[in-house]
């Protein structure tokens, strides 16, 4: 039981960082602590 | 739909207005500047609402002029919203008659009546209605007053009221024009008391006074630094972790005491040793936050710009470029995008080169880690500190590119000094609840994701489990220490933490509560020296601040200036710390 729940912590915490990862390496204004600043340029990435 | 273009000059209050027509949450600022994107907002699917840049005019050629003129232009607008500073009207209604040349139904809001009313200036709106050919309507934006107002007007599609039949008043003559208002101005406006001297005047005098700005400008910084450490955000801190992460560790240790010894450790030392060691310095964050909101919102931020001009130019930089610096004050990423509405290609290039320096706000719990552990009753002179030492570098690093590889003559550079204000309660909370929320969900992805990686990492290796001096951990961390032994903390450890710190910065934190376990002060004490810890802290301060920055360097700039720019702060931050640990250490022994 203890093993399944824990591959269950891994393969989440392997999901997460490659989902952050992913969006990390593409530039994108993503970064939790700068929230209210990106939705100004989260219009600019749907503009262009 | 109806689509309403939301215009006006810098710092009038459209990005108030426009969170109160559409129920949005975007970031309001006391300073010019913040608004320099288009953003769109929806009143119930009726009304599309585009909030454009502050814009003086639409004669010349800056970024911001060219977004808002070429909506104008191709945006299908039907209606513009004209929002004005009614106690400035002489000024800002230049940018009005400009606005008549696209034919379009103008409804001009008088914000910011208090101000006006406060300076007694009456204003007869039917008059101004109908010399200016618009519809008027006086609003207080941040009290609420009148917003409803705005609303319906525009939910009715009735824009062109009886006086509003498009006169055109406008001609290229720039004096004509001046002229022109001045005579309307004439007619619809009464002062019934002249002050010779405002408050605000007044505390401009004592702010912006050629001695009292730079160490006044300090004191206040200063301030903010105490109440973040010592009146608020560490009190808080600590009584997070006294009784909320030490009761669930209890409790857990509890509910885990038939399980095996690895799988406590992997939920005890991994996931709460990880996640918690970051999660208690949420309120030293939010404090921060706190204060520096106070300053944007009560209008100085905008004299600190003032006053950072003259070192922004001797460094190379226009004055606009402080708001590129102060976002990074927070975090790089929209920081380096925001310096898109620098008009110099060099202007641009070299905001995005130094805005990393700014200390953001995820390397402010390493600080607050290690000065709580070696600097106990100097926490905010140390973290002060090291947020000017980034200051002073940026300034160093900035005259040393201006002079070799981006040689360039300065820029004038022209900022509106806002009215002081009370800064609002809701402004206030919402401006440090987004900077806590962001903060909580950061803990509960990367964080998460990174402390139960590294604690696999740090309890196997190719033969299974073992012990973390043999781990993966351990044998990567034992590679790059070697780089780091010459400022006094080369331990595998702190080479992994640094390196994990690449993916966020609180990350270093979460290592190290990973790698250290529950007993993180006390073996953290043992293993650095005050003076190696600041060195350390000196070295997070400097190098890379994470992958999404260098991301973002490649997208504005292109593969040469990322490269150039990761490996130029990895020796900048190694020389730094290298000279702050080998002089300290010959100072002090």
């Amino acid at each position: 039981m203890e093993i399944i729940v824990a591959a269950g912590i891994a393969a989440l915490a392997v999901y997460i960082f490659y989902r952050s990862a992913k969006k990390k390496t593409k530039g994108d204004c993503g970064c939790g602590s700068c929230s209210s600043h990106c939705p100004i340029y989260e219009e600019q990435k749907k503009n262009s | 739909m109806i689509t309403a273009a939301l215009l006006g000059n810098p710092n009038v209050g459209k990005t108030t207005l426009f969170n109160y027509l559409t129920g949005s949450n975007q970031y309001i600022g006391n300073w010019p500047g913040v608004t320099v994107e288009k953003k769109e907002g929806y009143i119930e699917n009726r009304v599309k609402i585009v909030d454009l840049p502050g814009i003086y005019a639409l004669d010349t050629f800056s970024n911001e002029e060219k977004i808002s003129k070429e909506f104008l232009e191709k945006g299908n607008v039907d209606v513009i919203v004209n929002i004005v500073d009614a106690s400035s009207l002489n000024r800002n209604l230049y940018l009005t008659l400009q606005l008549k040349q696209f034919n379009k139904p103008i409804v001009l809001v008088l914000n910011m009546m208090d101000v006006a009313n406060a300076k007694g200036i009456k204003i007869n709106y039917e008059k101004l209605a109908t010399k200016l050919g618009v519809t008027v309507i006086p609003i207080s934006a941040s009290k609420g007053i009148g917003v409803e107002e705005v609303k319906k007007l525009l939910e009715s599609g009735n824009f062109f009221s009886p006086v509003n039949e498009n006169d055109y008043h406008y001609t290229d003559d720039e004096k004509e024009n001046y002229r022109f208002i001045e005579e309307v101005l004439a007619e619809v406006i009464v002062k019934e008391k002249i002050e010779s001297t405002t408050i605000g005047e007044k505390i401009d005098l004592i702010v912006l006074n050629k001695y009292l700005a730079y160490p006044l400008f300090l004191l206040i910084l200063y301030i903010i630094f105490m109440f973040t450490f010592s009146w608020v955000g560490q009190p808080l801190s600590d009584a997070l972790d006294e009784y909320i992460i030490s009761g669930i560790v209890a409790l857990l240790e509890n509910l885990l005491q038939n399980s095996s010894p690895w799988f406590s450790s992997l939920i005890i030392d991994g996931i709460v040793g990880g996640v918690g060691s970051v999660l208690v310095f949420l309120p030293i964050v939010m404090a921060l936050f706190l204060g520096i909101s106070f300053l944007e919102d009560s209008g100085y931020m905008a004299r600190a710009a003032f006053i950072m001009d003259k070192i922004m130019r001797k460094i190379g930089l226009s004055g606009k470029a402080f708001i590129p610096f102060i976002i990074g004050f927070g975090c790089t990423v929209p920081a380096i995008m925001s310096a898109r509405t620098l008009e110099s290609e060099k202007d641009r290039k070299l905001t995005a080169l130094l805005v990393p320096l700014m200390s953001c706000n995820a390397r402010l719990p390493v600080y607050a880690l290690f000065a709580t552990i070696f600097f106990p009753g100097n926490e905010s002179a140390i973290t002060f500190s090291l947020y000017l030492l980034g200051v002073a570098i940026a300034i160093l690093i900035g005259l040393l590119f201006k002079n070799t590889i981006f040689k360039k003559d300065e820029e004038p550079f022209i900022i509106e000094l806002p009215e002081y204000k009370v800064p609002e309660l809701r402004n206030l909370m919402l401006n440090t609840w987004e900077k806590g929320k962001g903060f909580l969900k950061k803990a509960g992805t990367i964080i998460f994701a990174m402390s139960v990686i590294v604690w696999f990492l740090s309890n196997f290796n190719f033969n299974g489990m073992t012990d973390m001096e043999s781990s993966f951990l351990a044998h990567l961390g034992g590679v790059i220490a070697p780089v780091f032994k010459p400022m006094g903390y080369g331990t595998w450890q702190s080479a992994v933490a640094l390196l994990t710190g690449l993916m966020a910065k609180e990350v270093v934190v979460s290592t190290m509560g990973v790698v250290y376990g529950l007993d993180l002060h006390n073996i953290l004490a043992q293993q650095f020296t005050p003076i190696a810890a600041y060195s350390f802290l000196v070295y997070v301060l400097l190098y890379t601040p994470c992958i999404s920055v260098i991301a973002v360097m490649r997208k504005e700039f292109g593969n040469k200036m990322m490269a150039f720019s990761v490996f130029y702060q990895l020796l900048l931050a190694w020389i730094v710390s290298f000279i702050v640990f080998n002089v300290s250490s010959l100072i002090l022994g």
